[in-house]
């Protein structure tokens, strides 16, 4: 325990010098894969290589040939639709650890949307072949695939029974209240998107967004700092929006 | 359509929150719930003629969870 702990540390710190220990640095963040025994671990590792990307750099495109996992290892990365009117629509923000491509696990596909990164972003991406046998060899890992599917399919699921029946301010509460769950300190809160994208991801427009985030303020309910963040004052209130 | 915010003891598990949130998903009058895991609170969007704040409290302390308090 005590090595491993040790290893992480190091791993930690010569990741992005380092391409050997990156690999491990990645599947050891992955909750895919960081079940699994050292040894499985290492062979697995074997498998990925670790790619770099600027911010604003377009990871892949729709309609190209999808034939590996991504998985974020640093930074974070955007997965976005374009409709035929040209807007575009975020689909999920993805940190540290999640994944995307997974449609080329089980079909020779193109992508359905586009990825660019959000911050400069490190990518181990495992190929399709090499994925499969993962797959087949350790079904633990196909299990932990299959619950993040679940997870994902029951968040989009209420992105859009939101979208349908819920009024904008009460999307936008709800959104600051579940990021601040999730990733807040101290009832403080980055938003993790510029508000541009905030307001695709919950079918609105920036205006809105900016007037109704003043209301709340107003109420005493948040208070906006500097730097995209904010700070929930009262979440009972901000839940009942 | 009426929403009630209810504060639970800490939750340990993540999956108590797909629990609960699929109880009351599952139960009459419900429109949404969404439980928040780190703060430990639930939110419901409910309909009044159907459900009331009392029962939704019984179902929640049903499934194991003690609710310190609910604000409407």
């Amino acid at each position: 325990m005590r090595r491993r702990e040790m290893e992480k540390e190091g791993n930690r710190k010569t990741c992005s010098a380092h391409g050997e220990m990156s690999h491990d640095h990645c599947i050891s963040l992955v909750p895919i894969f960081n079940h699994l025994t050292e040894e499985q671990m290492v062979e697995i590792s074997a498998l990925t290589h670790a790619v770099q990307f600027r911010k604003g750099e377009t990871i892949y495109r729709a309609q190209e040939p999808s034939n590996a996992l991504y998985i974020v290892s640093r930074g974070k990365v955007k997965i976005y639709r374009i409709s035929d009117s040209g807007k575009d629509q975020i689909q999920r923000i993805l940190t540290p650890g999640e994944f995307t491509g997974e449609l080329a696990l089980f079909s020779d596909d193109l992508h359905d949307a586009y990825a660019e990164a959000l911050e400069d972003v490190e990518i181990c991406m495992v190929k399709r072949e090499d994925m499969s046998e993962l797959l087949l060899k350790y079904p633990t890992i196909a299990m932990k695939v299959l619950s993040e599917f679940s997870r994902r399919l029951e968040a989009s699921e209420k992105q859009s029974t939101r979208i349908a029946t819920e009024k904008v301010e009460t999307r936008i509460a709800m959104y600051i209240a579940e990021t601040l769950d999730r990733y807040g300190e101290e009832g403080i809160v980055e938003i993790p998107m510029k508000r541009k994208d905030l307001a695709s991801h919950l079918g609105t427009t920036p205006e809105t967004i900016s007037r109704k985030l003043l209301e709340l303020e107003e109420a005493k309910i948040i208070e906006q700092l500097p730097g995209n963040r904010i700070h929930v004052l009262d979440l009972d209130a901000l839940l009942l929006v | 359509m009426k929403k009630l915010v209810m504060q639970l003891e800490q939750l340990t598990c993540p999956t108590c929150v797909k629990k609960i949130e699929t109880v009351l998903e599952k139960t009459e009058g419900v429109e949404t719930s969404t439980v928040l895991f780190n703060s430990s609170k639930v939110k419901i969007s409910y309909n009044e003629e159907e459900v009331t704040p009392k029962e939704l409290n019984r179902k929640i302390m049903n499934l194991g969870y003690d609710v310190l308090s609910m604000k409407e």
